[in-house]
């Protein structure tokens, strides 16, 4: 397959996920907006039915989004570097067939235990989801498992098959410059250190996870310690989240250079960063144990002190670079430049939260309230999801920049507003998870927790409608596009 | 009151990101002083690079004494024992010895310090204490097969609430109980 038809093929795939990504989480965000109409009092959808939508939510974003930036960044990477198609597609169909999985257990089977399937609730339901939904749960997160680590691994093998492992890891840049050093370009440093080293190594944690519930379904007598199962479910979940804002900053250190016109390029102290968030990555999720005493306290301060230093390359590093970008390059504010530098700025802000909530301290007023979502909504909805619409929006051709950037506006205006809620609500200590607050037996905290969810609910809506007009020009152009015919994917 | 300093702190970063972000989109130069502009900001990086470290380390040195976990080195007999058990989805205050109840109302001493011994029947739960105003004032996990220890000097008398912060299922958000600090 010379690189004109492979440029084809990796388009096609990609194009199946522009489709698909969009749709998708229109779907989920309006699941989103019925928990909090449900909070605000403004529908009445049942506690079993809320718990099974914020279980669905919690997983479908999750994973959606990791997914599509992955995806992205495969798509991006085909300069460089070849995928297998067969396991390109395989992702995809393997996605779709888990999602389906999914949305069947929870929405029919009223699966309910929250992304986290915090052991031991998955397997003491109480009446409330059956046997056969908590089967179909664990099979499909298993089905999405083995997909997304597929992927991972053939990413990782083609790029280490191109540049060697130490050197898609950039460690050549810290010795002395040599003629025949190998450069590379960000995107595969970040892909590497960034995502699919750690993105591997916690996908099979996750596997592991999923095979003992497997076991425990099939022979109910069997029991696990409950801690190290609840650090294994963050080690996976933590990082994989972590690990899709990076896949999104790896898009930005690819496209935004296209923009302004500056070179951005690998050098000592890019790959010492991107090399410490490898270690580091791996290390901050102990900050969802704070809570537990019972962990060892040694692992309560590598928590602290990972969380901590997570945010010196990633600032030093990537703000300072975007800074470096832009700063009076004269560039256009074109919609996916405006989407990165938007992003970029909703990240901080998110990151900036999660760093003062991985405070110990901090945390003992904060954990489980509404900050948690707070701080996790902004780097997503107003950060690594931005970043997404810019990838998406480059990839669909489409041109009508004025009627995206109205809707990029609603969108973050929408987004603001229902985040302001969120963290309003963690400083007051709104305990998040709540099917409705009136049970709250606390007077003035059941009142202000029902008001937020209704103003909330509003800005909810805005950003909906902000999506709408976003998607409308994505899709357009995807049209528009495919009807031109597909541009190959340029070789290198 | 931590909540509200960092709340507050969080609000006066991310204005001073958004500001830092305005001032840098509205920059304007011709493209040949492309170079000159980058190598303005690398040198600020430099100086941010030095600070951030300092500023994380200083963070570090004066937050991570804070810590609520139980010391065995530092320790002090608490003067009341509660045994605090999580089942889906009510809450069992059982009073040691030093502790009174009325009826089957806990009650707790003013000023003396309180160990709560805290775990779970069933699944995880977390065992949170909120004023009567609302304010969450401490928590803790409820874990099966573990016990947390949970130390709090009540310095305020009044009515207290135990809210459940781990979701626990169907009946998470309803998972309360009371007592009073005398």
């Amino acid at each position: 397959m010379d690189d004109e038809q492979y440029g084809k093929a990796i388009r096609s795939v990609t194009q199946l996920w522009v489709w698909t990504v969009p749709a998708l989480f229109l779907v989920l965000v309006l699941l989103g907006l019925t928990m909090r109409f449900n909070q605000a009092g403004i529908i009445d959808a049942g506690a079993d039915f809320f718990y099974a939508v914020m279980t669905l939510h919690g997983l479908g974003m999750a994973g959606t989004a990791f997914v599509a930036g992955l995806a992205g960044v495969t798509y991006l990477l085909a300069r460089y570097v070849r995928v297998n198609l067969a396991i390109a597609w395989a992702m995809y169909a393997l996605t779709v067939l888990g999602i389906v999985g999914l949305v069947i257990a929870c929405l029919i089977g009223k699966f309910g235990p929250g992304w986290y399937l915090l052991y031991p609730l998955p397997f003491i339901t109480n009446g409330v989801w059956p046997d056969w939904a908590l089967l179909l749960a664990v099979l499909s997160l298993i089905v999405l498992g083995v997909a997304w680590l597929l992927g991972q691994i053939d990413l990782f093998r083609a790029l280490v098959a191109r540049y060697g492992l130490t050197n898609a890891l950039a460690w050549q840049y810290f010795g002395k410059q040599s003629a025949g050093r190998v450069e590379i370009p960000p995107i595969v440093l970040i892909s590497t250190a960034a995502c699919l080293v750690p993105g591997i190594l916690t996908t099979i944690d996750g596997a592991v996870l999923l095979i003992l519930y497997l076991f425990k379904w099939f022979s109910p007598s069997l029991t696990f310690d409950p801690l190290l199962l609840k650090n294994m479910v963050f080690l996976w979940g933590h990082t994989l989240v972590n690990i899709t804002m990076y896949l999104g900053l790896a898009m930005v250190y690819e496209l935004l250079p296209k923009y302004t016109g500056r070179p951005w390029k690998t050098n000592a102290v890019v790959a010492l960063s991107w090399n410490a968030v490898l270690f580091l990555v791996l290390l901050a999720f102990f900050h969802h144990l704070y809570m537990d005493f019972a962990q060892p306290v040694s692992l309560q301060y590598i928590g602290q002190v990972a969380s901590y230093l997570s945010a010196v390359p990633a600032t030093v590093v990537t703000v300072f670079g975007v800074i470096g970008q832009v700063y009076r390059s004269g560039m256009q504010w074109r919609f996916v430049p405006l989407c990165f530098c938007l992003g970029i700025v909703g990240w901080v802000i998110g990151g900036f939260a999660a760093v003062v909530d991985s405070t110990i301290t901090v945390n003992s007023a904060f954990h489980n309230t509404l900050w948690v979502p707070a701080h996790f909504h902004t780097y997503f909805i107003a950060g690594y999801i931005l970043m997404l619409w810019g990838f998406l929006y480059e990839f669909s051709g489409s041109a009508r920049e004025g009627l995206a950037k109205t809707g990029l506006w609603l969108l973050v205006a929408g987004a603001y507003g229902f985040l302001f809620m969120f963290y309003l609500g963690g400083a007051l200590g709104v305990p998040r998870r709540f099917a409705a607050y009136g049970s709250i037996p606390i007077t003035s905290l059941a009142t202000i927790s029902e008001r937020m969810a209704f103003i909330a609910s509003a800005f909810i809506v805005l950003l909906i409608i902000g999506l709408l007009i976003v998607f409308g020009v994505i899709y357009g152009g995807l049209a528009n596009r495919a009807f031109a015919g597909s541009a190959p994917v340029p070789s290198q | 009151m931590t909540a509200y300093y960092a709340a507050i702190t969080t609000l006066l970063v991310s204005l001073a990101i958004v500001a830092i972000a305005l001032f840098v989109s509205r920059s304007r130069l011709p493209s040949e002083a492309s170079s000159a502009a980058t190598s303005t900001v690398y040198r600020i990086r430099s100086v941010y690079f030095v600070i951030i470290l300092v500023v994380a380390v200083i963070s570090l040195a004066f937050t991570l004494p804070l810590t609520p976990y139980p010391n065995k080195y530092s320790e002090k007999k608490p003067d009341v024992t509660v045994k605090a058990i999580g089942e889906m989805w009510s809450w069992t205050l059982t009073p040691g010895a030093d502790a009174t109840s009325a009826g089957d109302n806990l009650i707790l001493p003013v000023g003396k310090m309180v160990e709560f011994e805290v775990s779970s029947k069933d699944v995880n739960h977390n065992f949170a204490i909120y004023n009567s105003a609302g304010e969450l004032i401490a928590q803790v996990q409820a874990m099966p097969d573990y016990t947390n220890r949970l130390f709090y000097t009540f310095n305020v008398p009044g009515h207290y609430y135990v809210l459940c912060l781990e979701y626990c299922g169907l009946a998470h958000h309803a998972m309360n109980t009371e007592f009073d600090v005398k």
